[in-house]
């Protein structure tokens, strides 16, 4: 079916997978049990010369025949679906890289916007207080005085990542909950006030993908998108470069 | 008690009609608010659907303040209240409050309600949570717009959620669920012990085991929202912060998470609590107009007796995404595709208790076989939405939508409609257009699957729900044609309500007269002769037989004997 979106990551073909076989399995059983019904409808239709069978299905046979069927039916669909579902759950999300090889992303959502935060070259955050956290002027409640702070940088709405680059995202929530869902790349994760919560992902193309907000967050909800451009490792760097730039020129 | 219960003085009007304590004059009552609800509700689903595929266009005659253009805080008021008053108002007072009254002492051979009082006490709550509920709309701020799901801390904190109207919602829905646990006391306490010489538990019709189970769910699980509701209130007027967090929070704060897990708590068992009088109901009338016994009757009672144990303990399937451990999530996932099991033999014993049946397809049949099909898509699709690594796409999309909406308005919907269809006569000494009806039904039939195969379609794309429109994404702008495709199919779905309107009212006063049993059911409300007198049965039934004993060898003359009647002695 050509309504999925385009998937560019390394581990959405997994979710896909799973889908299409629950949609198999799903997809046979219905057409089974509609066939039935439709037959039933047609053959067993009220005449004047038929009469219904008594049978009341508790004898043992039929009760044996029904264990029988509950069991392939808990084997075929619910422990097959469920085994592939646990694998493609532990590649997708338990199987997350490490803080060392992956870009860290600090997002923080607010109604109705997505920020973003580098390290910068330190490969530390900055320390935050939520006391200090003022949706205008301070989104991250960063706190002046820890030095790790200062090469951090933020964007809001739109983040520029590396292609082939594992990403991990951490998230949270100055407000309300949010949800950060990403088509493109079939994973969400709610964003919570309060809790970290994570994602990782690694982008397999470049290009411009959009960041949806999946959790009813207020009047504006509808419209609190956000952006992903997944660009090469040069450009990521001179993206980088220009964030710099630009920070220093708001400095002085 | 029961049969023998004397009321022989004249009641006047209000305690006859208004402050009845009669069980089915208090059915009634659940019947007309439910449908009044319906309507309303349904009503909101037109302007929904109409937002989402002509997004901020002019609308005749409402949002006049706003130059006929529905604000985004507009579309989430009537999302939240459309779903809040679908379930709390609509399908409980139907399937539950008016079911549930009417059927449970006639069908068990008992003169009323275990507690008569309390069942009217319970009818009335329910009415002033819906008359809170109404008057939220016309209140400053407006009606509640956190979703029906009420989620922390956008529902409990008032800066987010301005007004007075999400409060309102609080204690609206606290009284519907006040209302449901005095029926479910009423239900269960009736169903043990008030049911008449020879109607052991295995005796009981489908429909009635039904409503048992979702009795023993709502009396358990009320509490739980309840508490849920009550924190909630105090975050939002009080002051506390069990479910705010982070800067908004000004001590450590609570957790939003809290709320879920209550919420979830209830709200798992309470797609239960709506469904099982209807599959009760299925298995009673696909055996009724199949002329055959319901294949497997105790099968059935025990799938259902597994079901309302499991469904307990599922809630996390909701919360794959809400930062709960995944750990738990797996566990979570085994135990919510092990439902699938009990819901399989349903459907074996449905598909087997019509074949080699005698089909008659009148309308309450039409509506049964229709839920077979509307409950087999909503069934399997549960399956996408328990399986963890799925729901990290379809969570909170428009696939969700589909699923429950195809299990609750369509299954629980066809229920209640063949519920209507079936016990009129009963209930009001009419018989409904059968033609008419037959319409209605195919009519219905294509329209509503149109909608959500149209919702299936946008969730797969990754629609997410609850948006005023998707058109703010480029991802979503091709999806316009799904959106105009779903709210037209929404228009005539709403359309061909009124046939069914039309049938219900005019045959309230015009239908024909029905005859006595005109389905040839063999349960014991088909022997009383409307109008059942307040007390029911002139004397206390004595039960024979099974509910669907259909064309045993056994009888001669007809196809079914009243579970009161003694078999004659066959004259040789």
């Amino acid at each position: 079916m050509g309504l999925f979106p385009e998937d560019v990551s390394t581990t959405g073909h997994m979710i896909d997978g799973v889908f299409w076989l629950a949609m198999w399995l799903t997809g046979v059983t219905f057409l089974i049990i509609v066939g039935i019904l439709v037959v039933a409808m047609v053959r067993f239709r009220e005449r004047p010369d038929h009469k219904a069978r008594f049978v009341r299905g508790d004898s043992r046979k039929a009760v044996v025949r029904t264990l029988i069927f509950a069991s392939v039916v808990f084997v075929v669909l619910d422990l097959n679906l469920a085994y592939y579902d646990f694998k493609a759950f532990e590649a997708v999300v338990s199987d997350a890289p490490s803080e060392d090889e992956a870009l860290v992303i600090d997002v923080r959502a607010q109604q109705f916007a997505w920020n973003f935060r580098f390290a910068g070259d330190d490969g530390k955050f900055g320390k935050t207080d939520k006391k200090l956290v003022n949706n205008e002027t301070n989104r991250y409640g960063l706190v002046d005085e820890d030095p790790a702070g200062e090469d951090d940088l933020t964007s809001i709405g739109i983040i520029y990542i590396p292609v082939n680059k594992p990403v991990i995202f951490k998230m949270s929530s100055n407000d309300v909950i949010h949800s950060f869902f990403l088509p493109n790349f079939r994973i969400k994760q709610d964003v919570l006030p309060g809790m970290t919560t994570m994602l990782h992902i690694e982008a397999t193309k470049t290009g411009s993908f959009e960041i949806v907000c999946a959790e009813l967050c207020g009047l504006g909800h509808y419209s609190m998108r956000g952006q992903i451009d997944v660009v090469s490792e040069e450009d990521f760097k001179k993206k980088i470069d220009e964030m710099k730039a630009a920070k220093e020129d708001e400095f002085f | 008690m029961s049969a023998t219960t004397d009321t022989h003085h004249e009641l006047g009007f209000v305690r006859k009609y208004i402050f009845s304590v009669d069980h089915k004059v208090i059915a009634k009552q659940y019947l007309f608010l439910g449908i009044a609800f319906l309507l309303l509700a349904g009503a909101f689903a037109l302007l929904i659907r109409w937002q989402l595929a002509y997004p901020f266009q002019k609308l005749p005659v409402l949002f006049a303040d706003s130059d006929h253009i529905m604000p985004p805080e507009s579309y989430n008021m009537l999302f939240t209240m459309h779903g809040a008053l679908m379930v709390f108002f609509a399908i409980t007072p139907i399937v539950i409050g008016a079911f549930g009254n009417f059927v449970i002492p006639l069908q068990i051979g008992a003169g009323d309600m275990a507690f008569p009082k309390l069942n009217m006490l319970s009818f009335w709550t329910m009415f002033v949570g819906g008359v809170i509920m109404i008057a939220s709309f016309f209140v400053p701020g407006g009606a509640a717009s956190a979703g029906w799901t009420g989620y922390a801390p956008l529902s409990s904190n008032a800066l987010m959620t301005i007004g007075w109207g999400q409060t309102m919602w609080i204690l609206g829905i606290a009284m519907a669920g006040t209302s449901s646990l005095m029926g479910s006391i009423n239900y269960i306490a009736t169903t043990l012990n008030m049911r008449c010489p020879g109607m052991t538990l295995m005796r009981m019709p489908l429909t009635t085991w039904g409503l048992f189970f979702t009795s023993v769910l709502n009396l358990l699980w009320i509490p739980v929202v309840a508490a849920a509701l009550f924190l909630l209130l105090l975050d939002r007027v009080g002051g506390t912060t069990f479910f705010l967090a982070g800067p908004l929070a000004s001590s450590e704060g609570g957790q939003p998470l809290l709320y879920q897990h209550l919420f979830w708590g209830f709200g798992h068992p309470e797609v239960y609590i709506l469904i099982f009088p209807v599959w009760g109901l299925v298995g009673d009338l696909l055996s009724v107009f199949a002329r055959k016994p319901a294949f497997g009757y105790k099968a059935t009672v025990y799938s259902m007796a597994a079901i309302t144990v499991v469904s307990q303990i599922v809630w996390g399937h909701h919360m794959f995404t809400s930062g709960m451990n995944p750990i738990v999530g797996h566990t979570f996932v085994i135990l919510t595709v092990s439902v699938s099991v009990p819901t399989a033999i349903f459907f074996l014993n449905w598909l087997c208790t019509i074949w080699h049946g005698s089909l008659r397809l009148d309308t309450p049949m039409l509506f049964a076989l229709g839920i077979v099909f509307v409950f087999g898509i909503g069934g399997l699709t549960g399956l996408f939405n328990a399986l963890q690594a799925v729901d990290l796409y379809i969570h909170d999309t428009y696939f969700v939508v589909a699923h429950f909406h195809y299990t609750l308005a369509a299954s629980v919907l066809f229920g209640a409609l063949a519920g209507i269809y079936y016990w009129f006569p009963s209930m009001f000494g009419r018989q409904m257009n059968n033609g008419l009806g037959k319409w209605h039904f195919w009519l219905t039939f294509i329209s509503l699957n149109a909608v959500f195969i149209a919702m299936f379609a946008l969730g797969i794309a990754g629609h997410p729900r609850r948006v005023a429109t998707g058109m703010e994404y480029q991802l979503f702008k091709s999806l316009a044609g799904w959106n105009k495709f779903a709210a037209h199919s929404t228009m005539m779905l709403g359309a061909v309500q009124l046939l069914f309107v039309w049938n219900f009212f005019h045959s309230l006063v015009r239908g024909k007269r029905a005859e006595m049993n005109p389905w040839k059911a063999s349960s014991l409300e088909w022997t009383v002769s409307w109008p059942q007198p307040h007390g029911n049965f002139e004397t206390v039934p004595e039960v024979h037989r099974g509910p669907h004993d259909f064309s045993s060898p056994e009888y001669k003359d007809r196809d079914w004997m009243m579970q009161s009647e003694e078999v004659p002695p066959v004259a040789t």
